[in-house]
């Protein structure tokens, strides 16, 4: 059975690129969402294998209020039900120390940069976090 | 050779294009933060769809933004809308472009 990737992006293309390169490269099943209450929904009640979440959500709120993707990680994180999804975050943030920051800040599992140059990179990093 | 990615790369290409005319408008009356947000995609998101191109000048706009020089700035632009301008003749004329493979 595929692995179930949930791709947190408010960008519609990047959307389209995550989900042609996950199902064509990797073989995953994926959902795309933008929505911060159906992402807390949806790795509470499915069982979803990893998530792909945007660090830079525009107009997405969380219990009326206004969050980004890494506050949205951080919810994920700190709830015992969902703190073991695995959570990827993608941004163009890519100031020195900005990785480390993020990933202190939210508690996520990894970090790649956009642009995604190589997509077989992010295949092969997904699949490195789900084999843990 | 057509790969997977063509028609997004090219569906990409359209709408940066689709964009560039509000975007010029932006910069005529100074409105930052719709500018950081195009400039800040653009870098983010150029090489993804096989224009490296995209990335380096948003990259460059971006570090210029930070100081705010507004003749650096258009001088900018006025690359980018001529890189926009040279892919758009050579994509109609050759057919899609193969960027990534």
């Amino acid at each position: 059975m595929a692995k179930k990737i949930l791709v947190v992006e408010d960008e519609e293309l990047n959307a389209k690129f995550f989900k042609l390169t996950l199902t064509r490269r990797g073989g995953f099943e994926v959902i795309v969402t933008q929505d911060p209450e159906e992402v807390v929904k949806l790795s509470r009640e499915k069982k979803i294998d990893l998530i792909l979440m945007d660090v830079s959500l525009s107009n997405s709120y969380y219990r009326g209020v206004e969050v980004d993707g890494l506050m949205v990680t951080r919810i994920l994180k700190i709830n015992p039900k969902t703190a073991s999804i695995p959570v990827i975050l993608t941004t163009a943030h890519a100031m020195v120390g900005d990785k480390e920051e993020f990933l202190k800040e939210t508690l996520a599992d990894d970090y790649i940069s956009k642009p995604i140059i190589d997509p077989n990179e992010l295949v092969d990093k997904i699949n490195n976090l789900i084999k843990k | 050779m057509k790969n997977e990615f063509d028609d997004l790369n090219k569906e990409y290409f359209e709408d940066v294009l689709s964009k560039i005319e509000t975007f010029k408008l932006d910069i005529e009356n100074k409105n930052i933060y719709s500018i950081m947000l195009f400039v800040h995609k653009l870098k983010g998101s150029g090489s993804t769809f096989g224009f490296p191109e995209f990335t380096e000048i948003g990259t460059d706009m971006e570090n210029i933004l930070k100081d705010i020089d507004w003749d650096k700035f258009k001088s900018k632009i006025n690359r980018l809308i001529k890189i926009l301008e040279k892919l758009k003749r050579e994509m109609y004329k050759n057919g899609k472009k193969n960027t990534r493979s």
